[in-house]
């Protein structure tokens, strides 16, 4: 794809607003989809990933799911 | 490569340093000195500011390359086990958020609140002292050690380092940790909301709020965090505008006017329904929405106070420091130090940073970063909690706080009394700050959220809106605080739901089934049945409970810190880094003596408004003669707080046989480490190929 505006605070901006966005999203437990996928199709290239939907589901039911720290956030 | 990026230009940055440190020194002085005359809030920022730079940059410097030996070249386990889930190498900074989201909570903004009535300064050291060679410290280390073995559990990390009798008594410790915490914080808005139309109605609101968001992420646009997140935000808003609407009519107030008793047992149920639903529907769209509500709230109030600049008119130290204050009885130690539990140094953060945040680290270096300063940011919004306290007229704060045992319940009573401890204050202020703030009355409304909401919006309404918005400010206030809380009442009890099938799974196996419904509701049922207990006792407490319950709190909180910090200090022997041992074993031994000796006077002293035993036995010597004593009103009333008396002492008792048997497990421990001549710990990566022994 190309770039249309391709100068360096631009790109430090769209920089920033992804960190932004994955900050929110991890505050509340989610991790970045996007890493996820690129996980997958780095180590187990043989594996289909989850899709968005699906993981944050999953992502969301760890959260609060079973165990002693799920879900757990401080006083 | 060393990860201390020293400054390009030694001179300069020595200079930088000195400067940092001569005014944060000049700010404390200003601060500890001033006498007579108000102070403005700024100086505490500065001070604080300033000595929160000098400490991240010397002291938790020293811990991460002298003490502790952080060593970049060692894979972390989200290298390691990188699973784009659970494990995923993580951006400080992004990482920073999540860590600071977990450990913030209604701990730091209630804490310096009630222990303002011994003056700001008693608490604002502590809180500076506290948090630099205590909190902050157990946080980074305990999440060094959580890091170093795969991100393992608190729990986990004393069986395998102390013993499986130490991880037994610790997981029990937690539990009756969880419970106080579940009790005290639902009294908390218990406190807020009772005869509050308003604030009943916007916190009632909140949950068809929830629920569409839970519908919209799961059916409209699942994933969707941010719209979800606005349209719940607006409807919040619309809660709050409505609410108002609600408390001036004539015939929808008195729907949403409860008593403590009712709400208290409708938030008792609300907790049940709430932890055993799907977590879709309710417990996860409030959590994504009170978690960017305290974040927002946390930063409208830090730049609320740098641009309003209040003065400061609570002396800074007050006569309550001897023990008698209205606010909660005890002298300043040990009770200072109990009371403000969060923000100094906090046992909590101890399950986060053995939580889900070891997972995530992506160099080891950057732990510093994470566990010392997300705990530096935390002790910042206690510090602002007590500035926004600290702002009130004293005897507005007063009448706040004080029970009506103590000061009456009308305002000219309250007035009357408060003056004649030194704070005068005449009955109409007390109506006007009601009024202001959209309530019929101000008076004993204990618990820290209502005194902080109207510190917060005298801030905020001088930064946006003026007197005219106070009201609204005051509800925002109440609802951002009631809504986190709501959050922690049925995302602990679901926690405290797995402890309990976990803990009876030892001797019943069949409780142990998470998937089984009747052993899920038999374990919730426990757990509400459990925190519901402490809340009832405490909503019907005349002398106010939070007068009862908090130091409970506290003590149990700095108890689980200690616990967390023997073991720090127990790792460190079995490194063989026993030459740093003080760093972890001074705070240790400080909060060890903090909490016995609360304890110890919690159950012996011989003033019953401190003692349990002795109210206790104040009030079975009035039945034995057949007397009431107020509060009670008959004879089965005095049975009644005598029972409380006693399940209170013995909780006490628990929690100092906690502190105790894990002293004697660390002390072992440590004994052991130091008969064998070699290091006795065993970190995951250790056997790694390639990588350097850890330098003793």
């Amino acid at each position: 794809m190309t770039c249309l505006d391709c100068s360096p605070s631009r790109l430090k901006l769209g920089a920033f607003a992804r960190k932004f966005r994955q900050t929110v999203n991890l505050m509340v437990g989610q991790p970045d989809y996007e890493n996820y996928v690129a996980h997958t199709a780095r180590v187990h290239p043989d594996q289909t990933p989850m899709t968005a939907t699906e993981f944050f589901r999953n992502r969301e039911d760890r959260r609060f799911g079973v165990g002693n720290n799920a879900g757990f956030r401080c006083c | 490569m060393s990860y201390a990026q020293a400054g390009k230009n030694p001179a300069l940055s020595w200079l930088v340093w000195l400067t940092i440190s001569a005014l944060g020194a000049f700010s404390l002085g200003t601060v500890a000195l001033n006498r007579g005359e108000t102070i403005n809030a700024l100086w505490l920022v500065t001070a604080s500011v300033c000595v929160y730079l000098v400490a991240y940059r010397f002291y938790s410097k020293f811990i991460a390359e002298k003490a502790l030996g952080l060593d970049d070249s060692r894979p972390t386990p989200a290298v390691r086990r990188n699973d784009g889930l659970d494990y995923v190498p993580t951006d400080k900074w992004v990482l920073f958020g999540h860590h600071f989201a977990a450990i913030a909570g209604a701990g730091p903004l209630v804490g310096p609140v009630l222990a303002a009535q011994m003056g700001y300064l008693p608490g604002m050291l502590w809180l500076l002292v506290g948090v630099v060679f205590a909190g902050a410290v157990q946080d980074f280390v305990i999440l060094f050690i959580s890091t170093r073995r795969d991100g393992r559990s608190l729990g986990d990390l004393i069986r395998t380092e102390m013993g499986a009798t130490a991880g037994i008594i610790a997981q029990f410790g937690v539990l009756a940790i969880m419970i106080i915490l579940l009790a005290v914080l639902a009294l908390v808005v218990v406190k807020a909301l009772a005869g509050s139309p308003w604030g009943t109605f916007t916190v009632l609101s909140t949950l068809p709020t929830a629920m569409l968001m839970g519908l919209y992420n799961r059916y409209l646009r699942p994933g969707r965090i941010g719209e979800m997140s606005a349209i719940g935000f607006v409807l919040l808003m619309a809660g709050i505008f409505f609410g108002q609407t609600i408390s001036h009519s004539e015939t929808l107030a008195p729907l949403f006017t409860y008593k403590g008793e009712t709400l208290a047992l409708m938030l008792i149920a609300y907790g049940f329904i709430a932890s055993v639903l799907p977590v879709w529907i309710l417990l996860a769209p409030r959590d994504y929405l009170s978690t960017f509500l305290k974040i927002g709230t946390i930063c409208a109030l830090a730049i609320g106070i740098a641009f309003v600049q209040p003065n400061l008119k609570m002396p800074a130290v007050s006569q309550f420091i001897d023990g008698t204050g209205p606010v909660f009885k005890g002298a300043l130690f040990p009770f200072l130090f109990i009371t403000i539990a969060c923000g100094a140094v906090s046992g909590f953060h101890a399950l986060i940073a053995s939580g889900t945040t070891p997972k995530m680290i992506m160099r080891e270096s950057e732990m510093r970063f994470i566990g010392y300063g997300a705990m530096l940011a935390e002790s910042f919004v206690a510090v602002m909690a007590l500035i926004a306290a600290s702002v009130l007229d004293p005897g507005v704060y007063f009448a706040m706080n004080s029970a009506p045992g103590l000061i009456g319940t009308t305002a000219a009573q309250a007035a009357t009394t408060i003056s004649t401890w030194g704070f005068v204050i005449t009955p109409d202020m007390l109506t006007e700050t009601a009024k202001s703030v959209g309530e019929a009355t101000i008076l004993s409304r204990a618990g820290g959220a209502p005194t902080l909401a109207v510190g917060m919006a005298q801030i905020l309404s001088g930064f946006v809106g003026g007197s005219g918005m106070t009201a609204f400010w005051y509800h925002f206030a109440i609802l951002f605080e009631a809504l986190f809380i709501l959050t922690t009442v049925d995302a602990g009890t679901r926690v405290a739901r797995f402890m309990i099938q976990d803990l009876l799974g030892n001797f019943v196996p069949a409780m142990a089934r998470t998937q089984s419904w009747a052993a899920n509701l038999l374990a919730t049922g426990l757990a509400v049945a459990c925190w519901g207990y402490f809340l009832y006792q405490g909503v019907i407490d005349p002398l106010g409970g939070i007068n009862t319950l908090w130091p409970l709190f506290g003590i149990s909180n700095q108890m689980l810190a200690a616990i967390a910090l023997i073991l720090c200090t127990a790792v460190l022997f079995k490194m063989k880094r026993q030459r740093y041992a003080a760093i972890t074993l001074t705070p240790t031994i400080w909060l060890i003596i903090c909490t016995l000796t609360a304890g110890w006077q919690k159950l012996f002293h011989s003033d019953p408004a401190i003692g349990f035993l002795s109210h206790a036995a104040k009030f079975s010597e009035a039945v034995a003669g057949g007397k009431v004593l107020a509060p009670a009103k008959t004879l089965e009333e005095m049975q009644r707080v005598i029972v409380n008396d006693y399940v209170d002492a013995g909780l006490t008792a628990i929690f100092i046989f906690v502190v105790l048997a894990m002293m004697v497990a660390g002390v072992a421990t440590i004994r052991k480490a130091m008969a064998n001549p070699n290091k006795t710990t065993r970190e995951t990566g250790d056997d790694l190929p390639g990588l350097q022994p850890v330098k003793a």
